[in-house]
């Protein structure tokens, strides 16, 4: 019962107990009014009895006294009356009590009345008596009659009494009717409540009825078994109508206990549950198994507490099924997952041995199996253990104990079986099986591994149990099976591919290291590969090399004839190789040498060439350095004893086509022994290689140095004309050791040679004669007091000894300023006037050499003094020229000239840029003469100097203009002013028409390029009057005037042109 | 479920003692100042009244002081015949018999007692010279023709009987003096009555031809005599007035006030139920 209907029950219940109370509240009320009555009526009715008896003792007495009875006394009748009266007196106040009766309810109306009277009436009685007692005879008559009224007013008051208890009565009966009425109308409020609640309870229980039935029958319809169960284990009831999964027939089991229907193990596990189902007043839900009929069952029981009861219902379902299934899917779903794993397993295996450990470590873990191994077999058959997982079989020696495939293992079954095979009992001889045995396992899984079609491997798996007959297991451990194989077959081809790219990998790293360029190309030759070594060869791009022909890249001499034979070679089958001169993008050449061959696929075609190139340059160069070396010195890389006569050979055999001569000097260093010997030989090579170098920096290109010995060179001259330029030469060399040599170590050595000069063919014809002439010459020369020379004929000793005397007195000019100038005057040929002078240089007549400039300005230019002289006649020259223009003559143009040596020393702009500076003569007025040969031999050099020239605003013209070679197209570019034309053409003027043809032809050519054109060495009027015929427009020359002295110059000319205002 | 009618019940029977105490509740019993109704039997010298009709003698005397003592007010007297003392007391027509009843074992059983108020024995009042030489009520019973004389319901009137006094030869009579008349008269020969009541009415009456016979053998009952114990009489049911009754007469037994007072009825020292206070 709930709170509700709790609280429903409340109201007719408190109504009825209201009821009930208003009933005996009633009931109450009547009894006290019949109480109260009946007291009132009792005690009336006792109180008018005592009063009457004691009031007729009083007459009795009183009687009997008048009788003259004595023994009474006459107290006695005071007192009986006194009781009379006192009683009389209590019903007159409604007072009295009688057997528990008492009342206290005065009386009223007639009643009243008739107490009133009887009182009154006893009284008189008692007054008549109280005074007979004083004289008891005189009154005595007296009392009687009083008596008797007492008496009948004694019946007057029973009457009234009467009366009035008949009204009370009335009065009684009215509120018992009325009492009975409400318990009447309470009685039926009763039974309707009594009827409402009994047709309450039997619709309640009539649905009660209902619901049982239902929840009977539902229950009954139960395919499982259901018990109502005690706190004890008993069996209460049974329901369901599975009779097969009670452990005895219903019927007995209801009043049993389960102690007594199942061992004691397994009913008290259920009393547990019984007991914690009351405990806890919630359903328990309980597993468990029975034996029943020989088959295991396994019920999953729910224990739910009866509510307010000490029992509980044990509802019990039959789930063997579905354990099972569960079991099995279970067992599906470890082998999914192992598969799954196995699968897993399969990706991430690096290789067999890996993928081995970790399936039998994934078998372990994910298939559940005790234990697993793999058992490899080799080429051989024989059978090793590669891996292995699990506890089940702890010496890994027992597996391995039979080892080949054709015994009788299981392991060898498998593998000749080459299928799933399951055992469902370890009962074969395998000398691991009792281990497992032991360890609590029955079944044996084996899975053979297939690689091509050949069984190579087994998985051997070890289980608590294997059911052979499970063919979602064996469909599932095909998988597996089959995944293996994959997987081993996948792990072979990995291997392979990955030794071939190892191989491919190195091949390739061999063909990029390699020093030799390889080209594979298809059968048209254009480039399928190229290393880097190729491109580097041939000075190409890497990578912009494949895709184009090879031809095309590979620059050899004579590619068409080289290819070509490549070609005929390679399809004749065979191969190619030859040295090949070829050429670098950059144009550099280098020497390689080529090897081709053909590519042939599996059948034999040639698909590819490859070429290899090998660079030999270096070979080439060291085979040239080695040439070197026998030609050469090595300490002073010079020609050795060999290359100088081979080269005098060839410079004989030159000037004896040329006409010319060639000069040997033979140079021997003095006292080269005493250094040797104190300094030592180290001191005395670097003394050796340090001649060299200074004797080399002074050779034209056209001359050979060699050394011959120890201490010996042999310097060789060709293109000699005089023998005196060999004696030039040979004091260039005296000059240029003339400096000490610096040793590494600091010291100073100063050195001396002695030179022999022989020449071809003055002294002889061919080289050894030379050479040994020059040596013998070289020796006059040491006899003679060493550091000097010697030619080997006397004659041109001699001569040199003259000219070394005018270089030393040039020098000394120079030193002195011993120079001076000329001035010849420059004429325009078609007025006749001034336009300035030529400046000419003369040594003076104090200078203590004489000679003239065609002397001295060579031999300067060789020894470089030239440059000095130079200086000094330009600066004279501009001098000279302000100091004319300060003097405010007309000047025009003065005309220096300039030895290409200066230009070749570099720096003369600057210079020239000084000078002006500094003497103040205007650039425009200051013109350079450089001769047409000396300028055509300088080139690119002597254009940038005459274009800094140009800059300055000097004036620059071409001496000897037609001695040279000149190149037009050179000549256009320069910036040259004039062209003097060379006095060799002009002194044929004017009878020679070749020459005057000539002339025309340089004045045309000089005006064609923008150039003024001046004549050289006019000395005649007719050459001069040709020359203004045919345009030239200046000259110069003893016509005018032979070159004159400043002064002469000034007197004659300066003084007599009309001077600049 | 059980709550509503645990409740219910809880309150009918609440109610249903409320009403049961209201139907068995009896009328306030006489308490302070209410006043006693008393019960008396002439019997000098314990109850009778005097010349001016008042009610005296030592039992209403004693209990009007005592009532003044307990806290009540008047002390009613109303008359009754002697045999009638018990049964009056009992229908309830008055509270306490004030009339010198003895204790005995028979009235025990009826009505509850207080303490006594005096101690009374037994006389016999003969014709003057006993002419049969009555001493005791042995020598009645051993006598042939000898009449005795007693109160109807009186102690004696059992010990007569008790010691062998045929009834036919027991003359019952309803007031004392009526007795001593008989014995004067010669119709008994023997009054068996308490000394003090013989005593006082000798002194009172003026009666002649009468003495007590001397000496007297009290009948003895297992070798003791017995002396009568007088004293108020209550309804058994009426526990907590006799109660009240017996705490004043604690104080008052043996007091010179009690011996006063009843030393004026014919009591000596040793009628005192105690001994006597200083």
């Amino acid at each position: 019962m709930n709170g509700r209907s709790a609280m429903a029950g409340g109201p007719p219940v408190f109504g009825l107990a209201l009821l009930l109370c208003a009933c005996m509240g009633l009931m109450t009320y009547a009894h006290m009014r019949w109480d109260d009555s009946l007291a009132a009526a009792l005690t009336a009715r006792d109180n008018l009895a005592q009063s009457r008896r004691y009031a007729l003792l009083a007459q009795l007495d009183t009687e009997r006294l008048l009788t003259g009875v004595t023994t009474i006394p006459r107290t006695r009748v005071i007192a009986h009356l006194d009781r009379a009266l006192t009683i009389a007196r209590d019903l007159r106040s409604g007072g009295g009590a009688i057997a528990g009766f008492s009342v206290r309810a005065p009386v009223a109306g007639d009643v009243a009345a008739a107490v009133d009277a009887y009182l009154a009436a006893l009284a008189d009685a008692r007054a008549i008596m109280e005074h007979q007692l004083d004289g008891f005879e005189a009154g005595g008559s007296a009392l009687l009659p009083a008596q008797r009224a007492v008496d009948g007013r004694a019946v007057a008051l029973e009457d009234a009494l009467l009366r009035h208890l008949a009204a009370q009565r009335r009065l009684l009966r009215q509120h018992d009717t009325a009492t009975l009425a409400l318990v009447a109308i309470l009685g039926l409020l009763v039974l309707f409540y009594l009827y409402v609640a009994h047709r309450r309870r039997d619709t309640a229980v009539d649905a009660l009825l209902g619901s049982e039935s239902r929840l009977r029958a539902f229950v009954d319809s139960l395919p499982e078994v259901a018990f109502m169960l005690d706190r004890h284990g008993r069996y209460i009831e049974s329901f369901g109508n599975a009779g097969a999964l009670l452990a005895s027939p219903a019927e007995t089991l209801v009043g049993r206990t389960v102690e007594e229907v199942f061992p004691a193990d397994v009913s008290s596990r259920f009393l547990a549950v019984i007991r914690q189902a009351l405990a806890r007043q919630r359903t328990q839900s309980y597993e468990y198994t029975l034996q029943l009929a020989g088959r295991q069952v396994v019920f999953d029981a729910r224990v739910s507490p009866v509510p307010g009861s000490d029992r509980v219902v044990w509802l019990s379902w039959d789930v063997t099924a579905r354990r099972r299934a569960e079991a099995h899917l279970h067992a599906l779903g470890r082998l999914y997952n192992f598969l799954s794993q196995v699968n897993q397993t399969i990706v991430w295996s690096a290789d067999e041995d890996d993928l081995f450990e970790r399936i039998c470590r994934v078998a372990i873990e994910f298939g559940a199996y005790r234990f697993a191994w793999v058992m490899r077999a080799d080429e051989a058959g024989r059978l090793a253990l590669r891996a292995s997982a699990g506890s089940a079989v702890a010496d890994r020696a027992q597996l391995v104990s039979a080892s080949a495939t054709d015994d009788g293992s299981v392991t060898a079954a498998v593998m000749r079986s080459g299928r799933l095979y399951r055992l469902s009992a370890l009962d074969g001889d395998d000398a691991w099986m009792p281990a497992a045995r032991a360890a609590g396992c029955s079944g044996y899984v084996g899975l053979p591994i297939r690689l091509d079609e050949r069984v190579v491997a087994v998985l051997g798996l070890i289980a608590r149990e294997v059911d052979p007959e499970d063919e979602d297991e064996a469909r599932l451990l095909d998988e597996v099976m089959m995944d293996l194989s994959f997987a081993v077959r996948r792990l072979r081809d990995d291997r392979d591919r990955a030794r071939a790219e190892q191989s491919a990998r190195l091949l390739a790293a061999a063909l990029r290291s390699t020093r030799d360029g390889v080209v594979v190309t298809d059968l048209d030759g254009v480039v399928v590969t190229v290393n880097e070594a190729f491109c580097e060869l041939n000075g190409l791009d890497p990578g912009a090399a494949e895709g184009c022909k090879l031809v095309s890249l590979l620059d050899v001499e004579g590619a068409d004839a080289v290819y070509a034979d490549i070609d005929r070679a390679l399809r004749g089958g065979g191969f190619w190789q030859g040295e090949v001169a070829a050429r670098r993008r950059n144009g550099e050449a280098w020497s390689g040498w080529l090897s081709c061959a053909s590519v042939r696929d599996d059948d034999g075609r040639a698909t590819h060439r490859v070429s290899v190139l090998t660079d030999i340059t270096q070979a080439r160069r060291t085979e040239e350095m080695l040439h070197h070396l026998s030609q050469y010195d090595p300490l002073t890389d010079l020609p050795n004893r060999v290359l100088i006569q081979s080269r005098l050979t060839h410079a004989i055999d030159l000037a004896s086509r040329r006409g010319t001569r060639v000069a040997v000097l033979f140079l021997d260093l003095d006292n080269f022994k005493t250094i040797n010997d104190g300094l030592g030989h180290a001191a005395g090579d670097e003394v050796l290689a340090a001649v060299a170098q200074r004797l080399r920096a002074r050779l034209r290109r056209q001359d050979t140095l060699g050394r011959q010995g120890s201490d010996e060179f042999v310097l060789l001259l060709e293109n000699i004309d005089q023998p005196g330029e060999a004696a030039l030469v040979a004091q260039g060399v005296f000059d240029n050791l003339s400096a000490p040599v610096r040793l590494a170590s600091g010291q100073d050595i100063y050195l001396q040679v002695s030179i022999g000069i022989s020449l071809y063919p003055d002294n002889g014809s061919s080289a050894e004669d030379l050479i040994r002439d020059a040596d013998a010459a070289m020796y006059q020369a040491k006899r003679s007091g060493r550091n000097t020379l010697r030619f080997y004929t006397d004659a041109y000793t001699d001569e040199a000894t003259q000219r070394l005397s005018l270089e030393t007195g040039l020098r000394r000019a120079l030193e002195n300023d011993e120079f001076e100038l000329r001035f010849q005057p420059l004429v325009d040929l078609s007025d006749g006037a001034l336009i300035g002078a030529e400046v000419l240089v003369r040594l003076s007549a104090a200078a203590s050499v004489r000679a003239g400039p065609s002397q001295f300005i060579p031999i300067m230019e060789a020894n470089g003094l030239i440059v000095q002289l130079g200086e000094r006649v330009r600066e004279l020259a501009c001098r000279q020229g302000r100091a004319w223009l300060d003097a405010g003559y007309r000047l025009g143009t003065l005309a220096v000239n300039m030895s290409v040596a200066e230009i070749r020393r570099g720096g003369l702009e600057r210079r020239i840029e000084r000078l002006l500076g500094d003497t103040g003569f205007p650039a425009a007025l200051l013109e350079l003469e450089v001769t047409e040969s000396s300028l055509m031999e300088q080139g690119d050099e002597a254009r940038h100097f005459l274009d800094a020239i140009k800059r300055l605003g000097l004036r620059m013209a071409i001496d000897d203009f037609g001695t040279g070679y000149s190149s037009l197209a050179y000549l256009k570019r320069l910036p040259v002013n004039k062209l003097k034309i060379d006095r060799s053409f002009i002194c044929d003027l004017p009878g020679d028409a070749s020459a005057v043809e000539l002339v025309d032809t340089i004045i045309t050519l000089g005006h064609k390029l923008g150039m003024s054109v001046l004549a050289e060495g006019v000395e005649t009027e007719g050459q001069r009057d040709l020359l203004r015929a045919h345009g030239c427009d200046a000259c110069q020359g003893y016509l005018y005037a032979e070159p004159l002295t400043a002064a002469e110059f000034e007197r004659r000319f300066l003084r007599a042109a009309p001077r600049m205002e | 479920m059980r709550t509503p009618y645990l409740l219910a019940g809880f309150i009918v029977i609440l109610v249903a003692l409320v009403l049961g105490r209201a139907i068995h509740d009896d009328p306030a019993r006489a308490g302070d100042g209410s006043a006693l109704r008393a019960l008396y039997s002439i019997e000098p010298p314990f109850a009778y009244i005097d010349a001016h009709g008042r009610v005296t003698g030592e039992a209403p005397e004693m209990l009007r002081v005592l009532a003044r003592r307990a806290g009540f007010g008047e002390v009613e007297f109303i008359h009754a015949e002697f045999g009638q003392l018990l049964h009056d007391l009992h229908v309830g027509r008055a509270d306490i018999v004030a009339s010198g009843l003895f204790v005995t074992p028979e009235r025990a059983q009826r009505a509850r007692f207080t303490r006594p108020t005096a101690q009374v024995s037994s006389a016999l009042l003969v014709g003057a010279g006993n002419p049969l030489g009555l001493h005791g009520l042995d020598d009645i019973a051993a006598h042939p023709e000898a009449v005795l004389a007693v109160i109807d319901g009186a102690v004696e009137l059992t010990v007569a009987q008790r010691v062998g006094v045929p009834p036919a030869r027991i003359q019952r009579h309803g007031d004392a003096t009526s007795a001593a008349v008989a014995v004067i008269e010669g119709r008994a020969d023997a009054l068996a009555l308490s000394d003090v009541s013989l005593r006082h009415m000798l002194a009172v009456s003026g009666l002649t031809g009468v003495e007590l016979a001397q000496p007297y053998r009290p009948p003895q009952r297992e070798g003791r005599s017995e002396p009568g114990w007088p004293a108020f009489a209550l309804r058994p049911q009426d526990e907590a007035l006799a109660r009240r009754i017996d705490e004043a007469m604690a104080g008052y037994l043996g007091s010179p006030a009690h011996r006063a007072l009843v030393a004026a009825f014919g009591f000596g020292p040793d009628n005192l139920p105690v001994p006597a206070q200083k």
